[in-house]
């Protein structure tokens, strides 16, 4: 019998039909890849990752430093652009009323 | 994984008021974290606007002269990121986090932080202009707290939060803010004066000198209930994306069932069949 709901296939074995989402990395995975905990299902990388590899998350903040040492000059200079253009509209405005008073 | 569809989204109203009564539940971090990361930036925002406003009606002067106050805020504008990480650390750990240790992931993620610090001005800044970079910072700031709760890297997460389609929900919540912060600033900037002629009415109390210090009059107390209600607004504004975020495996499970029933709908013919 065909499945009323196509499913979707585990992110290991596309051949599996998937069992649910983990929620930590959003990949659906079959049985044999997922795990649950208190209830809720989890994908067994994930969860062991979590388990076997505490200091990972110490790690996974150093693909963002190139890109924050990049992007934080830029941004800065935006901000600093957009208040001075703030600040010449008021003077625009200022000078307008004054030459009308 | 599919895009979620804008229906699993809660409503902006509901977000709020979980974000309001979260704050009554855990006062001092939410309070503390808040008031350290954003009131320091609200008040240099409004010592800009009065510097600038005083540069060019007043003096007369250029705008020139501002420069390094805009420079100053524009930094310490960024640094209100690594207290929204540890608030964001808070709200994750559920009811076993505690502040040191969100402080403490905060630090340790401190280039993450300031990388959707970032990206989220960007977007503000840009989007003040073209409106559609407005995405990238309701994104950012979604990421930001998925980045809090999972292992995911920063890029993961930015990726993982761009399948919410959250600018509806984020113009709304944005609208809803602005106008809790005008209605929170006339409270505070009232209410003492209101309590002192109240005062004087009824007791004949002397309170000259109080009505200078917390009067509406006061410039003192007109800055600080202004810096409270901008601080309030962006607390609730943060509190409600990590609520949001919260709920992600429901809005995930929603997007999954969202785009079977889509695969089903192109697919009638294996859909008649399997009802035979």
């Amino acid at each position: 019998m065909t499945p009323i709901l196509p499913t979707r296939a585990c992110r290991n074995h596309p051949a599996r039909p998937g069992l649910g989402v983990c929620p930590s990395c959003s990949s659906v995975v079959c049985e044999e890849c997922s795990i649950r905990v208190d209830g809720i299902l989890h994908c067994r990388a994930c969860q062991v990752s979590a388990v076997a590899a505490p200091d990972r998350p110490r790690w996974r903040s150093l693909s963002a430093v190139l890109p924050a040492l990049v992007l934080l000059p830029v941004a800065w200079g935006a901000v600093t652009l957009l208040l001075q253009g703030l600040a010449g509209a008021l003077a625009l405005v200022g000078s307008w009323l004054r030459e009308a008073g | 994984m599919s895009r979620v569809g804008a229906g699993v989204l809660p409503p902006a109203a509901g977000l709020l008021s979980r974000a309001f009564w979260f704050a009554c539940d855990h006062p001092l971090p939410v309070l503390g974290l808040g008031l350290l990361g954003t009131a320091p930036a609200a008040a240099l925002l409004l010592l800009f606007l009065r510097e600038a406003l005083l540069a060019v009606f007043t003096s007369g002067e250029g705008v020139a002269g501002l420069l390094p106050l805009a420079s100053g805020l524009a930094a310490v504008s960024f640094l209100r990121f690594p207290f929204r990480l540890a608030l964001a650390r808070f709200m994750a750990a559920g009811p076993g986090g505690s502040v040191g240790q969100s402080a403490r992931f905060a630090l340790v993620h401190l280039p993450a932080a300031l990388l959707y610090g970032a990206l989220s001005t960007l977007g503000w800044v840009l989007g003040a202009v073209l409106l559609l970079p407005l995405a990238l910072a309701f994104s950012a700031t979604l990421a930001f707290h998925r980045f809090a709760a999972t292992g995911l890297t920063a890029w993961e997460a930015l990726g993982d939060a761009w399948r919410v389609p959250t600018a509806g929900l984020a113009l709304r919540l944005g609208a809803t803010c602005g106008a809790l912060v005008v209605v929170v600033f006339l409270v505070l900037w009232t209410s003492p004066g209101a309590a002192l002629g109240l005062a004087e009415w009824l007791v004949r109390a002397d309170v000259a000198a109080l009505r200078e210090a917390l009067g509406p009059g006061a410039p003192a107390w007109t800055a600080a209930a202004l810096v409270l209600s901008l601080t309030a607004g962006e607390l609730l504004w943060t509190l409600a994306f990590g609520l949001l975020a919260a709920d992600w495996q429901r809005l995930t499970e929603g997007s999954d069932l969202a785009a079977a029933l889509d695969l089903l709908e192109a697919r009638p013919a294996t859909a008649g069949e399997a009802f035979e």
